[in-house]
């Protein structure tokens, strides 16, 4: 059931890989790149909700509840992986990113209420650490393709200027094929339960059918989240915003910090730039492999306290990288940061799904995908602030910041 | 990372495995359950 994941971030990593390059190919300004990639994060937190929504009041004996979106997302997502190398103009990627991200998040909102809908509570953490176990193999696999093409089938990685070079457009019809494939597999492999209340269910559907009655629902929703939900919201913001702390500092800090240079012109900064992307995968790879331990240790423990070992050991991961001089000494950073990457992403969703009312899931789980776009709202608009303002540009200091929280 | 772990530690899991089972109800009261003890002498 959840290896449609695989497809899923397949998308996600090629977006996340390419589309910078993409816009800048198309001639955007390094300053407004970020403001392109506002659209995604603003996406998924619109329409998660509104899929997960629209998921519960959904049922057909054929297609079941969570499956016609995977579908329709997968068939969208495809389209838009295969149009995205082939823009000519910047306009036209920035709404092609759009598109992909809306596509990727309808086909993957409803995998997290799946699990929840399908799996008793004891195997819950095993269901969302399978999906986590694709999202490693998927990120590490999608994000080298454009280098696999390149150096194992020499296809050229350059184009001339405006034109988005063939290794990357292979990737992303790759990444097109491989996003329906694996989706369908799940589409076509999973049954689903119908309601337990056939009657109750139409009713609800009944009593609140109209537009405006979803968007009153919706909201009211918002602020009558279950007390345990609340409480991951917390845990989830600070946990994300470590993330995306992360994932924008890490290689100026490594080339300042380690490699001693600031010059992105450089042959020593490309080293270092490159071995950040080496050590991503690295971590990635690492939460792959911690994916399938965790449900041991969340059994011999309890789920509270292995997602508290694991976060603290990508918070001591991310600290460790101030005192590192040797390059190579990073993959030990990187093995914390994996641990705490698998279990982000699968044991607060198992904690969440036991919370949640099953009318409800897909909703709710939509909802908590809040709690990953607010913190990164709030590291785009602080983190900048105090690297400037408070650390005198030494990005290191940004980094140990978001190991805290 | 590591403020979040800790708030981890406050969490309501309902389904946590770990968290014991309350104590089972009992119905009625040892006085109204038990046994009849007989006189001896009858």
């Amino acid at each position: 059931m959840s290896f449609g994941f695989l497809g899923i971030q397949f998308g996600f990593a090629l977006q996340n890989a390419n589309v910078s390059r993409i816009f800048e190919t198309m001639g955007a300004d390094a300053d407004n790149i970020a403001f392109l990639w506002l659209a995604a994060p603003v996406t998924g937190m619109l329409v998660q909700p509104i899929i997960g929504y629209l998921s519960d009041r959904t049922w057909s004996p054929r297609w079941g509840r969570r499956r016609p979106f995977f579908l329709i997302g997968a068939i969208l997502a495809s389209l838009a992986l295969l149009a995205m190398p082939n823009v000519t103009a910047l306009w036209m990627a920035a709404g092609m990113l759009w598109i992909m991200d809306s596509s990727i998040n309808i086909s993957m909102e409803p995998f997290r209420a799946l699990v929840g809908d399908l799996l008793p509570s004891e195997q819950r953490t095993t269901g969302f650490a399978a999906q986590t176990f694709f999202i490693g193999v998927g990120a590490v696999v999608a994000s080298s393709l454009p280098w696999m093409f390149t150096n194992w089938f020499d296809v050229p990685n350059t184009a001339p200027a405006g034109q988005i070079p063939q290794s990357v457009k292979y990737a992303f019809y790759m990444g097109g094929a491989a996003f329906f494939l694996a989706v369908l597999w799940t589409v076509l492999r999973t049954r689903e339960y119908p309601p337990e209340n056939m009657a109750e269910f139409e009713e609800e559907k009944r009593r609140n059918a109209g537009f405006f009655n979803g968007v009153r629902e919706s909201f009211a929703g918002i602020f009558a989240m279950p007390k345990t939900m609340r409480q991951l919201a917390l845990v989830q913001f600070f946990s994300w915003l470590a993330l995306f702390s992360m994932w924008i500092y890490t290689t100026p800090a490594v080339t300042s910090h380690i490699y001693g240079t600031t010059d992105a012109t450089s042959k020593l900064y490309n080293e270092g730039a490159d071995w950040v992307g080496i050590c991503f995968a690295v971590y990635n790879g690492v939460s792959a492999i911690a994916a399938l331990l965790l449900p041991y240790l969340a059994r011999a423990t309890s789920r509270r306290f292995t997602h508290m070992l694991c976060l603290v050991a990508g918070g001591l991961g991310l600290i460790s990288i101030y005192f590192i001089q040797d390059p190579n000494m990073l993959l030990l950073s990187m093995l914390g940061v994996g641990v705490a990457w698998a279990s982000i992403l699968s044991v607060p969703y198992a904690m969440l799904a036991g919370a949640l009312p099953a009318n409800k899931m897909g909703y709710y789980m939509g909802v908590f995908n809040f709690f990953i776009v607010i913190p990164q709202v709030v590291a785009g608009l602080i983190l900048g602030f105090f690297t400037k303002n408070v650390f005198d540009g030494e990005s290191v200091y940004t980094l140990i910041l978001g190991a805290f929280p | 990372m590591i403020i979040s772990g800790l708030l981890t530690l406050r969490v309501d899991d309902a389904d946590d495995v770990r968290i014991p089972a309350k104590e089972p109800v009992v119905l009625g009261t040892p006085a109204y359950d038990a046994p009849v003890e007989t006189d001896p002498r009858l």
